[in-house]
């Protein structure tokens, strides 16, 4: 449980907020490089505000507020051009850095345009995304992460869901909920629906332990059956602060994001870079495959039968922003209360005028790569077949292509489908 | 919450609702409101106050046993608060 005010500090993301002041030191993927390959501008709301995000005729990307200085008109619907962004209304031009170097219909010798000064971020692009950065200057280093830079076929589900980041967050460092979200509620609907649910997700957790480290939060598990001796324990996975989680295993690296729109707003994705050892050539690919995954039907229902559609339910039913004056949590719960101290702990360096110390830094770097389990699952193909069938990949135009990759490698590693038997994902 | 019904997959956020949290009366106020009255306010080391952006004090329960896990700003004293209502050895978690 937590006051209220707490609840407000921890949930607002908006511009002078403690927390939003925190999040504006981070960098957040906003938009698919092919979507502006397909129309060089695109909306974006990040942190409760609203910019125009433009690709430039050099190849460059630009963000600035989305209204113009001039008379509020949106430059969502200006014109490209080498110089920068010009709105579509009286022509007033603005370069990547926000200043005004050209107002069309201002006398020639006017001075006025450099009085003009709008809100810019820095942009640029990474495995396919475009990246932003609205915080103040210096901007820290875009983190290079092993699953966007590594070689590998690249698929992306996201959509966009109704609640605030920090409680898909506090799902991050919940491990108990896989037994049972995953698990015995899954095979409810299993038994309901007439399929039979991954028995492997019901396993009992022995113990948890949270480790902070640079990156975030190590999650580990000892499972039923299990000893500190396996992966789920020895290397876990983390949370990576203070948006996203890592997770993988048989060939498959995932990271989970969550990039906080508004307080209310979360765009949700899950990247997965696909690359099953036995493989050293993928399926050509311009872009990653990018989709949106289905959580909710026709009749206003969650779609629960699959992992990713039961996890949402369990982030967007708890409310647009949960109210943490009414929880009751317990000693399951440790990984969220540590969390919570995290967050309070960076929030209170930034409003000290310092650089957050986790997930957070300056040193240029070529790749970042995260500690995460491999050989859990049982580590192989079934695995990962299983991953494609039950998770949002379902929803991929690329799931033949993934399935054929991972039963190609597996052949090429002398390996069968139904030779292991599927060990917990942990989500 | 959202009218889910009305809220198809692809379209662009909607506007962030208004505050309208935490204002309303729940039927569990009481209980709710016994427990943020117990919240530690100060600091157990060097008296601060953890409210406001003091540092934070998050509420959770151990069986019969609720545990204030704190943390203060001023002088960075980690550490949970146990309230107890009464004493008793050899008590399994
Ligand atoms: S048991 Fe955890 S939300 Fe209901
Ligand atoms: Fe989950
Ligand atoms: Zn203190």
């Amino acid at each position: 449980m937590l006051s209220k005010e707490q609840n407000e500090a921890l949930t607002r993301v908006g511009p002078g907020t403690p927390m939003g002041e925190l999040l504006r030191r981070y960098w957040y993927p906003v938009a698919f490089v092919r979507e502006l390959d397909e129309w060089p501008i695109k909306k974006v709301r990040l942190l409760g505000e609203d910019f125009a995000l433009w690709k430039t005729p050099q190849g460059g990307y630009g963000i600035m507020q989305e209204r113009c200085p001039h008379r509020h008109a949106s430059m969502v619907y200006g014109v490209v051009e080498e110089g920068g962004l010009r709105c579509g209304y009286h022509g007033w031009l603005f370069d990547c850095e926000g200043n005004c170097t050209d107002q069309p219909a201002e006398p020639e010798k006017s001075t006025f345009k450099d009085n003009v000064k709008a809100q810019a971020g820095k942009a640029q692009a990474l495995g396919g995304m475009v990246w932003v950065y609205i915080g103040p200057d210096p901007a820290p280093e875009l983190p290079r992460f092993d699953v966007y830079v590594d070689e590998g076929f690249k698929d992306v589900g996201h959509s966009m869901l109704p609640c605030n980041w920090l409680q898909i967050m506090e799902n991050s460092v919940d491990p108990h909920h896989v037994e049972w979200l995953h698990g015995r509620y899954f095979q409810f609907v299993g038994e309901q629906k007439g399929f039979l649910a991954p028995p492997a997700f019901q396993k009992k957790h022995v113990k948890v332990g949270f480790d902070p480290m640079e990156w975030g939060i190590l999650k580990r598990r000892v499972l039923e059956g299990q000893s500190e001796q396996d992966d789920d324990w020895a290397v876990g996975h983390p949370l990576v602060f203070p948006y996203c989680m890592r997770v993988g295993g048989a060939g498959i690296d995932q990271m989970q994001i969550r990039v906080p729109i508004d307080d209310t707003h979360t765009w949700a994705l899950f990247y997965a870079n696909h690359h099953p050892d036995g493989l050293d050539e993928y399926p050509d690919q311009v872009y990653p495959t990018d989709y949106e995954y289905q959580w909710i039907d026709d009749q206003g229902n969650f779609i629960v039968d699959y992992i990713e559609g039961q996890d949402v339910m369990a982030w967007v039913t708890q409310g647009d922003i949960t109210d943490r004056t009414a929880e009751h949590i317990g000693k399951s719960d440790i990984g969220v209360v540590m969390l919570r101290r995290m967050f309070r702990e960076q929030m209170a360096l930034v409003a000290e005028g310092k650089d957050p110390t986790v997930g957070f830094t300056r040193e240029p770097h070529d790749r970042i790569e995260l500690p995460c389990e491999k050989n859990k699952f049982g580590a192989g193909v079934d695995f990962a077949l299983a991953w494609l069938e039950m998770g949002s990949s379902r929803y991929s135009p690329a799931l033949d292509i993934l399935k054929k990759l991972h039963i190609q490698a597996a052949a090429a590693r002398g390996e069968l489908p139904g030779q292991h038997t599927v060990d917990t994902p942990g989500q | 919450m959202v009218a889910l019904r009305d809220y198809p997959n692809h379209v662009e956020p909607p506007d962030p609702v208004p505050d309208r949290r935490l204002t309303g009366v729940h039927w569990w106020d009481p209980d709710r409101l016994r427990h943020l009255a117990d919240l530690p306010r100060h600091c157990p080391a060097c008296g601060a106050e953890l409210t406001g952006d003091g540092g934070i004090s998050v509420e959770y329960w151990e069986a019969d046993h609720r545990v204030y896990h704190t943390w203060c700003r001023s002088c960075g004293w980690t550490g949970d608060i146990i309230r107890v209502h009464r004493m008793i050895g050899h008590e399994p978690d």
